[in-house]
């Protein structure tokens, strides 16, 4: 048994009928789905790629205050009183800060032989020594061997030796990589401290619980921050940017209802044809069944166009536009990624805003039309 | 189908200032299988119109038609639709479709019927050999005479084999030969078994002795003349 049939190929026979009008119907679909596949691809990209981030992240961090905000941690005493709260796996000091950058400010992480996770979690096969640095996407156009001059408590150079793995995208977007030591001097952090403690936990359902024994257990005060907490500040600042997604669609819905009035028109305008169609022998069905074939035959290739644009514009690896334009972004934004969920969850979103709303407006005058006598549409010339 | 006919039909419209205007007045009349029925009357007296009602194209407003003793005008639309597959119509202006070929024009009736591709061009071949039309198979429509596209339009409406056939018209535009191809064809089909009514006001079909049997229509009312 064929699956094209005779009605297909008439389908596809009316498309020729007018070639110019289809073309540009196809154009002005490929071009909404593309404009609102960015902007969803944008927003669901950058949602997914900060939960994989706050997901490596630790459970709890703390950080000494002081008067002045915050102050390096003593780490060993740190170590020391983490280790013994109840619940805490296991306690890790970090030093890390913000540094000036050839162009902008920069993250800095100091890391000495493998107690840092960083590098199990990006893939990265060296870690800097003395003098060295490791550098993420978003840094610059530099290569192994170029220099890099970083500027905090102290002015340094370091030879860069290696880039993070394009994909791991956010998390090391604007990282530069330091030995501990070289970390230190820059952020001026003195012999002994570090800028924070990461704590694992046992239960992450006792992040909460373990928050007053952690507090207390230090001489000193301090600030401790959950993973939650950090999930909450990225969730927050995503529903902002979502709504600035949102208003950047409310043209292209615009656009779309034009789409679908000159659509509904359209067929109405053929009305005539209906009937001619229906004193021929054809049943309201077989009608139905030549728009819906009519209308995907334009909307299929234009959707999939369309998607694949978008896609191309958001998740190819140094894309720059769509960040600039949604969220004003400056230099290299950083690679995003989608999982396959996401991927399917913009699917069904582009065929709820664009391809539904487009077939409806081609079955409408159809179905509109099925009661209707034959000769009374045929006389309903345009 | 042994034949089919009229029964108190009654067809009105609005005219202007909202009044009813009736066009068709108690129409009782019968078209058996087998013969030409031939059906005259001045211009706007209702001949397209009762062509219109029996081929299922409007419905009448009161009164109905049976075929076989079938209420068919009353039928609720899907049936009708399926109804409408028994019948080949042509009409008085050919309402050919626009941007398509002759052939593919021929072959449109043919195509939600299950048919496969091939088997539907070769019958929209052999329908327009019949009217010795094939060589105009590959035109387009637009650029095709009077005469011509009333033959692609006979050839439509014969592609399907059609139980009834009803013609409005149909030797409007021929000259005297093409007029006596297309009168020898209608003839053959109502002696295969068809049931076919030509509404015309052409005097060569009266003369050519086709019409089986003869109505006129004057002030709505149908008048059996043969």
């Amino acid at each position: 048994m064929h699956i094209i049939k005779p009605i297909h190929i008439w389908a596809m026979r009316d498309i020729l009928r007018r070639p110019g009008e289809a073309s540009l119907l196809a154009a002005a679909l490929c071009l909404l789905i593309t404009l609102s596949g960015t902007a969803l691809l944008l927003t669901q990209s950058l949602s997914y790629t900060a939960r994989k981030m706050i997901e490596i992240a630790p459970s709890l961090v703390v950080r000494k205050v002081g008067l002045a905000g915050w102050e390096p941690i003593p780490e060993n005493s740190a170590l020391d009183s983490a280790g013994v709260v109840p619940g805490v796996a296991g306690a890790r000091a970090r030093v890390w800060g913000l540094a000036a950058g050839p162009d902008r400010a920069v993250t800095v992480v100091g890391v000495v032989g493998q107690t840092d996770n960083i590098a199990s979690e990006t893939g990265l096969e060296q870690l800097p020594l003395e003098g060295e640095a490791v550098i993420g996407e978003g840094i610059g156009p530099l290569e192994k061997g170029d220099t890099l001059q970083l500027t905090g408590a102290a002015s340094l150079v370091f030879k860069i030796v290696g880039r993070f793995p394009a994909d791991t995208g956010m998390a090391t977007h604007d990282l530069v990589l330091l030995h501990k030591k070289d970390a230190m001097r820059l952020l001026g952090l003195p012999e002994g401290f570090a800028s924070d403690l990461a704590i694992h936990v046992f239960n992450e359902e006792e992040q909460s619980a373990i928050l007053p024994d952690l507090s207390r257990a230090f001489p000193w005060p301090v600030r401790v921050t959950t993973r939650r907490e950090t999930a909450g500040y990225y969730s927050a600042s995503f529903s902002k940017r979502g709504g600035i997604v949102v208003i950047a669609l409310i043209p292209s819905m615009m656009a779309l209802a034009l789409l679908i009035l000159y659509v509904v028109r359209e067929r109405t305008g053929r009305k005539h044809e209906v009937g001619l169609l229906k004193s021929m022998g054809w049943t309201t069905t077989d009608i139905v069944k030549v728009q819906i074939s009519r209308s995907l035959l334009i909307a299929l290739p234009a959707a999939a166009l369309g998607s694949l644009i978008s896609y191309i514009l958001v998740l190819q690896p140094g894309a720059r536009w769509p960040g600039a334009l949604f969220f004003g972004w400056e230099g290299i934004p950083p690679a995003l990624h989608l999982d396959t969920t996401g991927a399917v969850l913009v699917l069904a979103e582009i065929a709820c805003l664009v391809i539904v709303p487009f077939l409806a407006s081609v079955l409408w005058p159809a179905l509109k039309s099925a009661a209707a006598d034959p000769q009374d549409l045929i006389e309903a010339q345009t | 189908m042994k034949a089919l006919s009229c029964h108190d039909l009654c067809f009105s419209r609005s005219a202007s200032g909202g009044a009813e205007k009736a066009i068709l007045d108690r129409v009782n009349c019968s078209f058996p299988a087998g013969e030409v029925t031939l059906i005259t009357g001045i211009t706007g007296v209702g001949k397209s119109t009762l062509l219109h009602i029996l081929a299922g194209l409007i419905r009448p407003t009161s009164g109905e038609v049976r075929a076989d003793g079938r209420p068919v005008s009353r039928w609720v639309t899907a049936h009708k639709d399926l109804w409408r597959r028994k019948a080949g119509i042509v009409f008085q202006q050919a309402r050919l479709m626009r941007g398509m070929t002759a052939l593919e024009n021929v072959m449109l009736p043919l195509i939600p019927r299950g048919l496969g591709l091939s088997q539907i061009r070769k019958a929209g071949m052999a329908s327009l050999e019949r009217l010795r039309a094939g060589h105009l198979a590959g035109e387009g429509v637009s650029g095709l005479s009077g005469g011509e596209t009333q033959k692609i339009a006979i050839a439509r409406a014969l592609a399907a084999g059609p139980e009834a056939l009803f013609a409005d018209e149909p030797t409007a535009h021929q000259d005297d030969e093409s007029a006596g191809l297309v009168l020898d064809v209608l003839k053959k089909e109502s002696q295969e078994g068809c049931i076919v009514v030509i509404v015309a006001h052409d005097h060569r079909i009266l003369k050519s002795g086709i019409a089986g049997r003869h109505f006129t229509i004057e002030s709505g009312r149908v008048y059996k003349v043969r």
